[in-house]
């Protein structure tokens, strides 16, 4: 039914222009809890859209911060009356999925058994839109787990790259190059085992196995390519010191005789070195002086000291994880996936929001503070609440009493006359840039 | 795509069966989503999402099982000033309701934002209609007016009043199908009407004198009521009632309901707010608005966690349900009464998890310390705060009793897997550590 033709005010000519009102963009951003500032710069954290909900877990952003892995249960719990959860085999079932942030569609790529198959790592290939995946089965009449890796890429069928190895994998994405290293084990002729590397290309379906050589390991050099990496021990100073040499991508033959033009080790992609991390806090929250409840928080964290450190992701959730492009992060609450987008924004601007949001705050806050005292008034015949006792007489009138926390009451009249009701200051909230007045008629002025 | 054949692992056959009570466990957390009143234990659901868009006015019928709201249809777009940039979108509104039953939000009415303001909606109690008002500004005059629409479910909306300047509140009976709608005549006397569930029309009420108002009765019926000073105590009381003909608007006194004041009904479960700082970091971190269900208070689980960080919230009249706006997304919690049987097992089992975990991480603790100490354990006086160091959160060390007193070196123990190192007491049962690091629940007897 849409009833738009029905309601009059539609009918108006949609001429007016639209000037872009400030105001209301704090309708949707809070500047004291959605800003954060990172070194020079200020983030603002945006409203959250919905992903996905079915208690989302292991979520990774891609390298470019576009697209979003999880897994997620498709199958909601239904209760009974006695809240037993009447599906239990249903919620056995995951699936991995992949949203992009532009379209905000979930994709389901991959069905998993949870009894059986557990995601043991999801890797994204840098600057790509393909990543790597390891399950690790135990069927139940196996007594050891294999271990299978999958590449997916945008909706093409998953390729295989490893098949039911009973060698467990890891695998470690370039920092930056669309290419990846598995690392697993093999065992030799002799039926010694030895630990075996693979790389595995942006655009290759196939894996390049690295011949083994027991001088050393296979690595990423600091360009972000494969190397192989050789202990040497310095003959002058009798210093260990490490070797990086090139790898032949095609045949997988390190070549000793070679050195990689970088020799410094290249790290994974690396949260450490984010300018910003997401962090949790685990605290008891309480209504009532007896009775705590325990939350984790997430929030987002600077790592170099700013005026602004930290901004609030999601209070009550337990995951967040933030995306390597700083364009987003994700944070899981009550068992539903949000992404909330960062928009980087000028510091003053951040500054002015902040204080109009203080101020807007301290004005509401006194609003209520005020009618409480008009109701208190109204039932004690015309008198005003008493200066000494003021917060426990107000109480039973505010909705929350932490709003009298912050608000100075400075009226000392008994009854305030009828006539010098509006000019009777009665209290005020002070904020940085000025204070927020009540008045013996309700009424709140803003003093700066 | 579907890959659903490549992994061998989904080609068994689904034949486990699962503890359904651990099941329920993982998704309500007895710590958080429990709340008693009086002799009865209620759980809060899992949340479910309603909608996303900047919602307000949420109002839930009175049956608890449709949710009506209004939200911005489109999402905000930012930018770089942090300025709203598509402000005729998100300027578009829409009243949704949203049901238990059908979870998916229906659009009932569009409403343009710039000119008309949703000022109040209600259900009229044991039915299906919902009744709106609207503020807008008048084309012509400029002035403000108010219209009240009348819903019912699939039916197009009823125009009640239709661009009044002198409309005010709608006030809806607590029990009854009706409601009353004030407003102002040109005198600027206060005017009164009544909206009856099958009535399309308003029913003028005779005016009403000075110091008189109306207001609900008991039953729920719409009366008129005088406050008068008592001339010997000086206090003020409010005396006469008289009962409004639904079809005439005419007063009529009916001494036997006569009005002696509205009598408190049973408190159920509330709500209430309280400011949060959701850290105990000492960061300049900002407070949060969180949400309780509130019940007897001097009870096991005097209050459950709604949500946090919330813009606000509302519970059904029956307590049933409750709906809460968070980063402006709605949400819906179903709230159910335990059976009693179950709640005792499905706290005992939350106890029983919590008390086995506990002494399972002051074990480790405990090994952790013998290891960097030369295989000693801690004087059992010292226990506490020898401990402090390798364990995560102090707060374990509080509820677990240290009862080993033997020889304070490992290597002695002859029989480390059967020598107790201490426990955490429940009241049926404990959680005993021994010496190498197990943890085994021992019920009472």
């Amino acid at each position: 039914m849409n009833a738009i033709l029905l309601l009059p005010a539609l009918v108006l000519a949609q001429t007016q222009t639209q000037t872009a009102d400030p105001a209301l963009s704090l309708k949707y951003i809070n500047p004291l809890k959605d800003f954060i500032q990172i070194s020079d710069k200020a983030y603002a954290l945006l409203p959250p859209t919905l992903v996905s909900d079915g208690r989302p877990s292991e979520i990774h952003f891609s390298s470019n911060g576009q697209a979003i892995t999880f897994l997620r249960h498709p199958n909601r719990p239904a209760f009974d009356q006695n809240m037993m959860v009447t599906n239990p085999n249903a919620l056995d079932s995951q699936s991995l999925c992949e949203c992009s942030l532009a379209d905000q569609k979930v994709k389901d790529l991959l069905t998993i058994d949870g009894r059986t198959t557990v995601i043991e790592q999801i890797e994204w290939l840098h600057e790509s839109d393909a990543f790597l995946v390891v399950t690790r089965n135990t069927p139940p009449q196996a007594k050891e787990p294999t271990y299978s890796v999958y590449r997916l890429s945008g909706l093409s069928d998953p390729q295989e790259l490893y098949a039911n190895s009973i060698h467990p994998i890891s695998v470690e994405a370039s920092p930056s190059k669309p290419l990846a290293i598995a690392i697993t084990s093999a065992t030799d002729s002799t039926g010694k085992v030895h630990q075996q590397g693979a790389v595995i290309e942006n655009d290759g379906t196939e894996l390049v196995p690295i011949t083994n050589d027991p001088r050393g390991l296979p690595i990423f050099d600091g360009d972000g390519n494969v190397a192989y990496f050789e202990g040497l021990v310095d003959a002058q100073t009798k210093k260990r010191k490490l070797v990086l040499h090139p790898i032949d991508l095609k045949t997988g033959e390190p070549q000793f005789d070679k050195l990689s033009a970088n020799q410094v080790l290249g790290v994974g992609v690396s949260y450490e070195q984010l300018p910003a991390k997401t962090w949790q806090s685990l605290n008891s929250i309480s209504p009532l002086p007896r009775f705590k409840a325990s939350i984790r928080s997430q929030w987002l964290r600077g790592a170099v000291k700013s005026d602004y450190p930290v901004a609030l992701i999601a209070a009550d959730s337990e995951d967040s994880t933030f995306s390597p492009a700083m364009n987003a992060v994700a944070y899981v609450t009550q068992g539903t996936l949000f992404v909330r987008e960062m928009l980087p924004v000028d510091l003053t601007v951040m500054k002015a929001m902040m204080d109009v949001a203080r101020k807007e705050e301290a004005m509401s806050q006194a609003k209520q503070v005020g009618v409480a005292c008009m109701m208190y008034a109204a039932d004690y015949d015309g008198q005003m609440p008493p200066l000494k006792e003021f917060a426990t007489q107000i109480d039973p009138y505010v909705k929350n009493p932490d709003l009298v926390n912050g608000f100075t009451y400075t009226n000392t009249l008994s009854s305030i006359p009828q006539a010098d009701a509006a000019t009777t200051i009665v209290g005020f909230v002070q904020t940085g840039t000025g204070k927020a007045v009540v008045y013996g008629d309700g009424h709140v002025a803003w003093m700066p | 795509m579907n890959a659903i054949l490549l992994l061998p692992a989904l080609v068994l056959a689904q034949t486990q069966t699962t503890n359904s009570l651990h099941t329920a466990l993982t998704f309500l957390k007895v710590s958080r989503d429990f709340v008693q009143l009086k002799d009865n234990v209620y759980a809060l659901l899992p949340p479910v999402l309603v909608s996303e868009g900047a919602v307000s006015q949420m109002q839930w019928s009175s049956d608890g099982a449709t949710l009506a709201f209004v939200k911005c249809t489109n999402p905000p777009r930012f930018d770089d000033n942090l300025v709203v940039e598509n402000l005729a979108a998100v300027q578009n509104l829409s009243l949704c309701e949203w049901s238990f039953a059908d979870p998916h939000v229906r659009e009932l009415f569009a409403i343009n934002g710039r000119t008309t303001a949703v000022d109040g909606m209600a259900w009229l109690p044991g039915s299906d209609v919902l009744l709106v008002n609207t503020q807008a500004e008048r084309p012509d005059t400029k002035s403000p007016s108010g219209t009240i629409y009348r819903f019912r479910p699939l039916g197009d909306p009823q125009e009640l009043v239709s661009n009044s300047e002198s409309l005010g509140a709608v006030e809806v009976s607590p029990s009854q199908n009706l409601a009353i709608v004030f407003g102002l005549n040109s005198e600027g006397t206060q005017t009164l009407s009544l909206i009856e569930e099958d009535g399309t029309k308003l029913v003028p009420v005779e005016p009403l004198e000075k110091g008189q108002f109306s207001e609900f009765d008991k039953g729920g019926w719409p009366c008129v009521v005088s406050v008068l000073r008592d001339p010997l105590t000086g206090k003020r009381q409010k005396i006469i009632s008289q009962r409004i003909d639904l079809q005439t608007g005419v007063f009529k006194v009916s001494p036997s309901t006569l009005f002696k004041g509205v009598e408190e009904p049973d408190p159920g479960l509330t709500l209430s707010e309280s400011s949060t700082t959701p850290t105990n970091e000492s960061v300049k971190a900002p407070s949060v608005r969180t949400q309780w269900v509130n019940g007897t208070q001097k009870s096991q689980f005097p209050a459950a966690l709604v949500s946090m960080d919330t813009e606000g919230a509302t519970i059904s009249s029956k307590g049933n349900a409750v709906a809460y706006s968070s980063q402006g997304c709605v949400f819906v919690r179903r709230i159910v009464k335990l059976d009693p049987v179950l709640c005792k097992a499905l706290v005992e089992e939350y106890l029983r998890e919590d008390a086995v975990n506990k002494a399972k991480q002051v074990a480790l603790a405990a090994l952790m310390y013998s290891d960097d100490y030369d295989d000693n354990l801690p004087n059992s006086r010292e226990f506490a705060s020898a401990l402090l160091p390798y364990i995560k959160n102090g707060d374990l060390l509080s509820g677990f009793t240290f009862s080993y007193t033997g020889n304070p070196n490992l290597t002695s123990v002859e029989n480390p897997a059967t020598t107790v190192l201490g426990f955490v007491q429940t009241s049926f049962g404990r959680a005993v550590s021994y010496v190498d690091g197990h943890v085994k629940w021992i019920p009472n007897p």
